[in-house]
C-alpha cells in the first residue's frame, strides 16, 4: 500500500491515512524511512478568520510553481458523540480540480492542543507520497493552541479587526508561537489599529526574523503574494538541512504516540484508578502502577 | 459525555455529505450533516454546486465509507448516474451510496436499481438514516 501511495496512486495514499488513522502502527514504522523532508506550514487562528480561505489561495500559487501540495484540516470531535462536522473543504473550490493537490480532513478525536492524536503520521504519509508542501491547518483557536509551533516548519496566525483589545494581544499563548501574523478581512475593520498592537509585542529571534504582520483580503486575493514572499523568506532564513527538519518532527512523532497510548488508557482506567485512591493507596503509587500498565 | 471506554479516538464512520449541481437548497443537507455528527459519524460537508467529480474526489481523498447526494433540482437521474459512474471507475464499491431530496417515487426504484442503495425523502427520521447508514456500510460499523 505504501509502494503505491508513493507511485502517486490517490486512492492508496488515502487508504493509507485510514489505516493510521486507525492505530495500524506498522504503517507508521513502515513510513519512517520513506520520509523526504517536505515543508510543513502550520496555519492557525480564530474561528471564521479565513485559514482555509487563506490555504487555498496560497496552495494555487504553490501549484502554479510546479509543486505538489497535501492539506490537512483539523475540525473538533464532538465531546458528547466522538462525531465530527469537517467543513474545510467546502472554502478551497479552486483546488478540488488540482491534480496537484490533495485535501484531508481530520477529527481532533479529543486531543488537546488542536490537532488530533495522528496528525504526524498523516504528515508522514503525505510526505512520503511526494507531497513537497503540507499546510497543517488547526482548529478554530484562540489563546492556548500553541502545539502547531512543535510541528509546522513556519506558523501562520489569522486574526481579525474588530475582535478584543491589546490586552488580549499581549498576553502569553497563541500570539508567541506565530512566525507571521495575518490580519485577514482587513477590508472590514481597524486593521491598523489591529497591526499597531502587534508591532507592540513582536521580538527579533535568534535568527534575526522579526515576526510580519500583513493585512489581506484572501476571499479577493488581496495580499496573498506578500503573504507567499513573507513565508518564502521566513523558510530561506529557518530552513535548515532536511536531516534535522525530519530529526524534529520525528521527537513529536515519540511524543504524540506516547501521549495516545497513556489517554487511551486513561480513557478506560481512570474510574479505578479513582477508586485505588479512595481506598488509600497513595498517589505516587496509582500515578507509577497506571505508567507500568503502559508497558504491557 | 459519551462513554469513554468507547472506542477512543478511533476513526468512525466517514460521511460525505454533498449537494450536487445547480442546487442551492441546502437546509436538509446541513440538517444531516449536524445529525450524522451528533450520532457520531465524522461527517464532511462539501457544500452546494458541487459537480459528480469533485464530489467523488472528495471521497477518494477522505477515503470516505458513505457518499450522501441531496438533490432537490430534479435533475437527480443525472447526478446520480455520473457519480456512480465515477465511483466504478475508482474501484468504489465497497462505499454506500445514499440519496435525498425531493425524488419522485418513480425515479427511486430506477436510481435502487442503478445501484443507489436508499433514497431518503422529506419525512425520513434522522434514526432512521443513521442505523441504515451503520446496518449497511461494509468497511466501518
Amino acid at each position: 500500500m505504501i509502494e503505491e501511495a508513493i507511485s502517486g496512486d490517490r486512492k492508496a495514499l488515502s487508504r493509507l491515512m485510514t489505516e493510521i488513522e486507525l492505530g495500524n502502527e506498522k504503517i507508521t514504522e513502515n513510513l519512517l524511512g520513506k520520509i523526504r523532508g517536505a515543508t510543513v506550514i502550520g496555519i492557525t487562528g480564530y474561528t471564521g478568520s479565513g485559514k482555509s480561505t487563506i490555504i487555498s489561495k496560497l496552495a494555487l500559487r504553490l501549484i502554479n510553481k510546479g509543486k505538489r501540495v497535501g492539506i490537512l484540516c483539523v475540525d473538533p470531535s464532538s465531546p458528547a458523540s466522538g462525531g465530527s462536522l469537517l467543513g474545510d473543504r467546502i472554502r478551497m473550490p479552486e483546488l478540488s480540480r488540482q491534480p496537484q493537490a490533495f485535501i484531508r480532513s481530520i477529527p481532533t478525536g479529543g486531543k488537546r492542543g488542536g490537532l488530533g492524536y495522528f496528525v504526524i503520521d498523516l504528515i508522514n504519509a503525505m510526505d512520503a507520497a511526494g507531497y513537497d508542501y503540507i499546510f497543517l491547518e488547526t482548529v478554530g483557536a484562540g489563546q492556548d493552541e500553541t502545539e502547531i509551533r512543535n510541528i509546522a516548519d513556519v506558523v501562520v496566525m489569522v486574526m481579525v479587526p474588530n475582535l478584543g483589545d491589546e490586552v488580549q494581544v499581549i498576553k502569553a499563548g497563541i500570539m508567541e508561537v506565530a512566525d507571521i501574523f495575518v490580519i485577514n478581512k482587513a477590508d472590514t475593520g481597524p486593521a491598523d489599529e489591529k497591526e499597531r498592537e502587534l508591532l507592540l509585542i513582536l521580538n527579533r529571534d535568534s535568527t534575526g526574523w522579526v515576526p510580519q504582520v500583513l493585512k489581506t483580503a484572501a476571499i479577493n486575493d488581496a495580499g496573498m503574494d506578500e503573504l507567499m514572499a513573507a513565508i518564502d523568506g521566513y523558510l530561506l532564513l529557518h530552513g535548515g538541512n532536511q536531516r534535522a527538519k525530519i530529526a524534529a518532527r520525528l521527537k513529536q512523532l515519540v511524543r504524540y504516540h506516547v501521549e495516545y497510548r497513556l489517554d487511551r488508557l486513561m480513557s478506560q482506567e481512570l474510574d479505578s484508578k479513582v477508586n485505588e485512591l479512595l481506598s488509600g493507596k497513595s498517589l505516587n503509587e496509582v500515578v507509577l502502577q497506571t505508567l507500568g500498565e503502559l508497558a504491557k | 459525555m459519551r462513554d469513554p471506554a468507547d472506542n477512543f479516538a478511533e476513526r468512525k464512520i466517514r460521511v460525505i455529505i454533498a449537494k450536487p449541481g445547480l442546487d442551492g437548497h441546502d437546509r436538509g443537507a446541513k440538517v444531516l450533516a449536524r445529525s450524522l455528527m451528533e450520532r457520531g459519524f465524522d461527517v464532511v460537508y462539501t457544500g452546494i454546486r458541487q459537480t459528480p467529480e469533485d464530489i467523488v474526489r472528495a471521497a477518494v481523498e477522505e477515503d470516505a465509507d458513505v457518499i450522501g447526494l441531496s438533490v432537490l433540482s430534479g435533475s437527480h437521474m443525472y447526478q446520480f448516474r455520473k457519480v456512480i459512474q465515477l465511483m466504478k471507475k475508482n474501484g468504489m464499491h465497497d462505499v454506500l451510496l445514499i440519496g435525498g431530496g425531493i425524488i419522485p417515487d418513480s425515479d427511486k426504484s430506477k436510481l435502487i436499481k442503478m445501484g443507489v442503495s436508499a433514497v431518503f425523502g422529506p419525512g425520513s427520521s434522522i434514526d432512521e438514516i443513521s442505523t441504515f447508514i451503520r446496518e449497511k456500510s461494509r468497511r466501518l460499523k
